[in-house]
């Protein structure tokens, strides 16, 4: 019993630093995110390179959502000329960030901090965040009509 | 010499726009990409509430979007019958293929009420101030979807959005990957053809081409020997469009469109007269969107033209109307929740009239200008609460050029009138399932070209009787106030709605042929003349559902009407209170399985009268058609090849749906092969 609590303590412990809104993206969220992506200039390439770090959203999911991409698994040291990274906390956001490179995730703290460029929610209803200061540092833009349709912070 | 001008004023806007836009490389211009924006937010997405892009469950009015799913899955072959399945239409089906389309009541022949667009281009015709639904230049095929907004829209869209706007969105040829062969061929001989293909032309340019066009027998059902002489040929409709878009630099888009249609149909008048009109309808239109360090700029520059044969019981007319228009918008995000769009608006509309049998050579032109500014703002005070207040003021000279307009002299058409209108609107989401909206409007509906329009050719005789337009009637004007609330259900991803709406609408204008007036010595009876008032009660309620294979809709308006008009209603072949109908119910039911769809359309409405004119003098013709049906079923053959059997008026042999001779059971087979 003693042992139990403990582990549940460590497990309370671990999870601690993170909010509500970092728990892993699921699949509707990395489609939403994938489309959300899509708006942005400049485009992706060819191939482009997508890292999704640990806890971020499950790989499958991101590479079927971009389909067109060349995603992998990383942690965020390996973001360099990356078109997108997914991120599950602002501190790899952070470390993720650079010239080019979007940042992704579901943590909508993440984006008020100008952490992460774009952070989704799915419920009650789809809604999109962007970080105007982290777009503009990585020299990212998006379509004039879906930032009349987003939130911009 | 004044489109010159005008032309050159676009040249110069458009360059300066330009420079603008090459100010700021950092990002991209772009027409709004509706499909893609649709994927993203899983729901319609629209410009026609306050003109910046909302999605259709956020917008500050009473909107329904009619979407190309449901377009194909109806069956329907023409835009007023598309139109029908939405809560707050009325459709008056006067012959096979001709129809008026009122939102909540006051609908007519020619009802000149309500503003149609297609992608934001004017289609309502200023001639009378109708919509030729006929001549519209689109294929059902090369819609993306229908935008119907309740209510008076003037502040946002101008003059004539007094009871609402329809606005038809086409596959845009940048974004979008569209093109379909259809035919069709049904009872009362009816053959049609439409062909709609999008091409690429490399990666910075698009073009949409569309071609249509039908014959179909009118209907054969009892009817006066005069009623035949306009009714008994063959409808025609003929047209084709071509649509382009550029993206000019990363920053600026280019397009440019010309269309032509052609359609030859029995109308109805606004007085309850028979017509016979043969139109002929193009335009061209101009485009230029830019994003700017200061905005979303736009600049639209377009001209439309109609030619008219026109025979009516008294004579045979050809008369021919130009609109030319500049409007130029910014539209502009102040802060995080802070949107605002200027506009400024310049119109030329005139009409030209060669007179009965084209007897003169002197031609006399009548029209006005006018200038217009706009303004509206849409704050997101908070997540769940949103204000917009839309604001515009116009201002309207006449003109007029030929001999003396008798009764009235030149100087009588030296007016200039200003008018107001303004839209505003709260959306407030009381929960995540819930939201209230309140709505007000003002409307201003223009007078048409005709109410004002004068075909003088020498100085009349003493004593005889006149018949002239009039420079000194006023538009009318349109107030409405509108509750809303809407609930959206999970359990059947659908949604419930409840809204209460008063409409008043003052200077109701109406072709007056009974009261003669002594202007400068003559006796004269008018064109246009201000003779009353209207106002209404309107109550709708929708429930919206899908489970399973299974879709439905289900609606019910109610309308309470009150007229104070200042002439007997058989004079001007107008009652409200007798022809908006008291109660109309509309129900759909839809099943999709696998490669099949079906869809079935009720529509049951009470007891209306309307004035009809046979030949042996108006009278006041009751209409009551009980419940009529629609209904299709589709089968996707291959891929590429979808086959459909429709019908309309399904449940009788003959169905009293307006005034005009009754409607006969239609069935038509369609083959839509995709390109």
């Amino acid at each position: 019993m003693k042992t139990l609590l403990i582990m549940a303590l460590a497990t309370a412990g671990s999870l601690a630093p993170l909010s509500a809104g970092a728990a892993e993206m699921d699949a509707k969220q990395v489609t939403i995110a994938a489309k959300a992506l899509g708006f942005a200039t400049p485009k992706a390439p060819a191939g482009a390179k997508v890292v999704v770090t640990p806890g971020a959203a499950p790989v499958a999911a991101v590479q079927s959502a971009l389909s067109g991409a060349s995603v992998g698994a990383g942690d965020a040291g390996s973001a360099a000329g990356a078109f997108a990274v997914f991120v599950a906390s602002a501190d790899e956001a952070k470390k993720a960030n650079g010239k080019g490179t979007i940042t992704v995730g579901n943590d909508v703290a993440c984006v008020e901090a100008g952490a992460c460029v774009i952070a989704v929610e799915t419920t009650p209803k789809v809604t999109i965040y962007v970080s105007k200061a982290a777009a503009s540092a990585a020299g990212i833009d998006f379509d004039p009509n879906f930032k009349m349709m987003i939130t911009e912070k | 010499m004044r489109y010159k001008n005008t032309y050159s004023s676009t040249f110069v806007i458009l360059l300066m726009m330009a420079a603008a836009a090459t100010s700021n490389q950092s990002a991209m211009a772009q027409s709004m990409d509706y499909g893609s924006l649709q994927d993203l937010f899983g729901e319609p997405v629209t410009t026609s509430a306050t003109g910046k892009p909302q999605r259709a469950s956020e917008v500050p009015a009473a909107m329904t979007i009619v979407t190309a799913d449901e377009i194909t899955k109806s069956g329907a072959r023409t835009l007023p019958d598309v139109l029908n399945r939405v809560a707050g239409i009325d459709i008056l089906q006067w012959s096979s293929t001709n129809a008026d389309v009122g939102v909540r009541g006051y609908n007519q022949g020619y009802n000149p009420k309500l503003l149609v667009l297609v992608n934001g281009r004017q289609v309502y015709q200023d001639f009378y101030g109708m919509t030729l639904w006929s001549s519209i230049p689109v294929q059902l095929s090369e819609i993306r979807q229908i935008e119907v907004v309740k209510g008076p829209q003037s502040a946002l869209f101008g003059f004539n959005a007094v009871s609402g706007v329809i606005n038809i969105v086409t596959y845009n040829p940048l974004y979008d990957d569209a093109g379909s062969a259809d035919v069709t061929f049904g009872n009362l001989g009816q053959r049609e053809f439409s062909f709609v293909k999008t091409l690429k032309l490399g990666e910075r340019a698009g073009v949409r081409l569309s071609a249509g066009g039908w014959n179909v027998d009118p209907y054969d059902t009892a009817k006066s020997q005069q009623v035949s002489g306009f009714y008994d040929d063959k409808s025609v409709r003929r047209t084709a469009s071509l649509d382009s878009i550029v993206q000019i630099t990363p920053d600026i888009q280019g397009g440019f469109e010309a269309t032509w249609s052609r359609s030859d149909e029995y109308n109805m008048s606004p007085f309850g007269s028979n017509l016979r009109g043969k139109y002929e309808v193009y335009s061209f239109r101009g485009n230029v969107k830019a994003n700017t360090s200061i905005g979303l700029l736009e600049a639209n520059a377009y001209t439309n033209r109609l030619n008219v044969d026109l025979i009516t019981p008294q004579q045979f007319s050809y008369l021919s109307t130009k609109s030319n228009v500049l409007q130029v918008q910014d539209l502009v995000k102040l802060t995080d929740t802070l949107t605002t769009r200027i506009g400024l608006e310049y119109r030329d509309n005139s009409i030209n009239d060669k007179g009965v049998e084209r007897q003169f050579d002197a031609d006399t032109t009548t029209g006005y200008k006018n200038y217009a500014i706009s303004n509206m703002y849409d704050w997101q005070v908070n997540p769940n609460f949103s204000i917009m207040l839309a604001l515009r003021g116009d201002r309207t000279s006449l003109y007029y050029d030929g001999v003396r307009p008798y009764p009235f002299t030149s100087d009588d058409y030296e007016r200039t009138f200003n008018s107001f209108s303004y839209n505003g609107g709260i959306v407030w989401r009381l929960s995540p399932h819930d939201s209230l909206q309140v709505t007000a409007g003002r409307g201003i509906g223009s007078p048409s070209l005709v109410e004002i329009s004068n075909k003088s050719a020498g100085v009349p005789s003493q004593g005889s009787l006149l018949i002239a337009g009039n420079p000194n009637v006023d538009p009318s004007v349109a107030t409405s106030y509108e509750v809303g609330w809407r609930h959206t259900i999970d359990e059947i991803a659908g949604f419930g709605r409840l809204s209460i709406s008063h409409q008043k609408t003052t200077d109701l204008k109406f072709l007056n042929l009974s009261s003669v007036q002594i202007i400068n010595g003559y006796p004269t009876f008018l064109l246009g003349d201000n003779l009353g008032s209207s106002k209404a009660w309107t109550v709708e309620a929708e429930l919206n559902g899908k489970i399973e294979a299974f879709r439905w809709n289900l609606s019910w308006v109610w309308m309470d009407t009150k007229d104070s008009l200042n002439i007997a209603n058989v004079l001007i072949g107008q009652n409200y209170e007798k022809s908006n109908a008291r109660n109309t119910v509309k129900g759909n039911l839809g099943w999709d399985s696998g490669l099949w769809t079906t869809d079935l359309m009720l529509v049951w409405k009470s007891k209306t009268y309307r004035y009809f004119d046979n030949g042996s003098g108006s009278q006041l013709v009751e209409v009551d058609p009980g419940l009529t049906a629609q209904a299709s079923v589709g089968y996707q053959v291959t891929p590429s090849l979808r086959v459909s059997l429709s019908g309309a008026n399904l449940l009788r042999d003959e169905t009293q749906l307006t005034s005009a001779p009754k409607a006969e059971r239609r069935v038509w087979a369609t083959a839509s092969y995709k390109l």
